[in-house]
């Protein structure tokens, strides 16, 4: 069965020709809000579908496969919390940014619970919405495919091979696991204990500056090649790639 | 249940005051004259103990008892009229500041309960006043963002980048008048208490806090001073008021420095900036919104920037904690009290 398709809700897609085939749902009754996330998202390159209740997005995920979904909790036919956590019991997995114009204290933990990847209130700017569905994609379990890229770097998880525009970097495997914790996580801190428990095993004994020396490695590898990727370094907590700077 | 009422109250002592008193007459007539169970046998006899004991016994039972029941209640209503008629020019008056109970007709007796209900009317009257001065304040910061975007606005081609920039003051804003709301709640009803160690709550907030602030080039680094202990806590609430104490340490670090986050010494949050360092009184002035935003723009060089300080008192107080500053380290500190005491919210 198709989804119904009406003036308020499932409009075509939007930006379809030049995306990299990432599909995003975007479940919002605010027509005009709605519109402006999604020229938002794709100018950005994503392809969007709206489905303004959440009856069209049940039949929306029903029929068609979305790297992501994007949504509102408070629609006309139901809270948006009470319809993921049913679809996830159901056995929907993909990721869901919760993107909302409530804020209290707790509705943040709350949707976390309710089985959203991220949340973010309402109103959000567009780069940081735009910053947030990128990030959910590099999410392991995502749909996409294996590679995961951040700005020119690109990281191939099954074959373990690391390239920044397209010239390959030369990297140990400790270096290459690091790149892509790093990488998974782009833009956001990654715990020093984090790295700590992912690289090495519970019997290893972690020297003090062993991580150190392993991101002073992986900096001078990025930097070889002249990569605007940085690491930084933020002492007592743990270290963050950050996008080139125009 | 039923309510406890002073008049049955009287009646049923009073009851038993004669019910007590008659046995004893009883038994003393009965004493007195002599008789006894076999003597009520016979005809003559049980009419004359009968008379005996109306005469001696129930007569002045009567005589006492009524009168003492009616005096009883009478005094009674007399006392409670003043309250009585408290209460219909209480339900009459409209909802007003400055609304006191008259405690001149009070009796004595009620005059704690009058003086606890005028002193929770003055508390009240002081809140609302705060509230207003809190709105008009807040109305105050508002309109300039307003005012600059409508005149913006009317331009021909308007300066989008300025136009957002007060757009984003204005959502901040928004945003720490909502977290101030929910503050305040909290403080009224202490709900979902967490446990929940400083130092994860520190890392947490200021990993999430990183991005921002590199960004706008400056670094966050974390210091454990030790001591960081585990303490009951609404997390998400504690969590805001450190995100506002890292936004000010951004608003006066110098860019290419360093802001630190750290926990302890004792139950202690700590956020180290790189300016100048908040005097107490100033921050005393802050917290109690005592200065008018202008001056605030004046002093802070941002406008609102009090008013997430503000925030962070409240929030603190809700804890049994306090906000301090100590400006020749330039810190800013979420004091706890030490556990097992005072956990409860003030």
């Amino acid at each position: 069965m198709f989804p119904k398709i009406t003036a308020r809700g499932f409009d075509s897609r939007v930006g379809g020709g030049h995306c990299s085939g990432m599909r995003v749902l975007i479940i919002e009754d605010n027509e005009r809000l709605a519109g402006l996330v999604m020229a938002a998202l794709a100018r950005g390159g994503f392809a969007c579908d709206r489905a303004g209740t959440l009856a069209e997005a049940g039949s929306a995920l029903d029929v068609a496969e979305y790297d992501a979904v994007l949504l509102d909790l408070g629609l006309p036919d139901g809270d948006g919390l009470d319809w993921l956590r049913q679809r996830r019991r159901g056995g929907f997995a993909g990721p869901v940014l919760v993107l909302t114009a409530r804020g209290a204290l707790d509705d943040r933990v709350i949707g976390l619970n309710a089985g959203a990847d991220d949340y973010l209130v309402k109103p959000a700017a567009i780069d940081e919405i735009l910053a947030r569905v990128r990030a959910l994609m590099r999410r392991p379990g995502s749909r996409s495919s294996p590679v995961l890229s951040f700005g020119r770097l690109s990281f191939d998880t099954v074959a373990r091979r690391a390239t920044h525009d397209g010239v390959m970097l030369d990297l140990t495997r400790r270096e290459a696991d690091l790149l892509e914790l790093l990488m998974r996580d782009a833009g956001k801190v990654v715990l020093r204990q984090r790295i700590e428990t992912a690289l090495y095993a519970f019997d290893d004994v972690v020297s003090p500056n062993a991580i150190d020396a392993l991101v002073s490695r992986l900096r001078r590898r990025l930097q070889a090649c002249s990569a605007g990727e940085r690491i930084h370094t933020l002492r007592g907590l743990g270290y963050l790639l950050e996008e080139a700077r125009e | 249940m039923r309510r406890p009422s002073i008049n049955r109250r009287l009646s049923a002592g009073l009851s038993l005051v004669a019910a007590i008193g008659a046995t004893i007459l009883l038994v003393l007539v009965f004493i007195e004259y002599r008789l006894g169970i076999d003597t009520l046998a016979g005809d003559d006899a049980s009419r004359f103990a009968l008379a005996e004991v109306s005469d001696h016994v129930g007569l002045p039972l009567l005589l006492l008892t009524v009168p003492a029941l009616l005096a009883g209640q009478f005094v009674i209503q007399r006392s409670f009229r003043a309250l009585q008629e408290s209460a219909e020019v209480i339900r009459d008056t409209p909802a007003v500041r400055g609304v006191r109970v008259d405690d001149g007709p009070m009796p004595e007796e009620v005059m704690p309960f009058v003086d606890a209900i005028n002193g929770l009317l003055s508390r009240l009257d002081a809140a609302a006043r705060e509230h207003e001065a809190f709105a008009a304040d807040v109305a105050h910061q508002i309109r300039t963002p307003l005012a600059i975007m409508s005149l913006a606005l009317e331009d021909t081609s308007p300066d989008t980048a300025a136009l957002r920039e007060e757009v984003s003051r204005m959502r901040r804003l928004v945003e720490q008048l909502l977290l101030l709301t929910q503050a305040n709640a909290q403080a009224a009803v202490p709900s979902r208490m967490q446990t929940s160690t400083l130092a994860d709550l520190a890392t947490e907030t200021a990993s999430g806090f990183a991005p921002l602030a590199l960004r706008l080039g400056r670094t966050i680094a974390f210091e454990d001073s030790g001591g960081s202990g585990t303490i009951a806590c609404h997390r998400e609430a504690l969590s805001s008021a450190l995100r506002n104490l890292l936004d000010n340490a951004l608003r006066v670090t110098p860019e290419g420095s360093v802001i630190t986050v750290g926990t302890g010494p004792g139950n202690r949050l700590f956020v180290r900036d790189g300016g100048h360092g908040l005097d107490p009184a100033r921050l005393a002035a802050i917290v109690q919104r005592k200065g008018r935003a202008d001056e605030e723009q004046r002093a802070e060089g941002a406008r609102g920037a009090g008013l997430g300080l503000a925030i962070v008192a409240r929030i603190m107080a809700a804890h049994g904690g306090r906000l301090e500053t100590i400006p020749e380290r330039r810190e800013l500190a979420m004091v706890f009290p030490d556990r097992g005491e005072g956990m409860t919210p003030a």
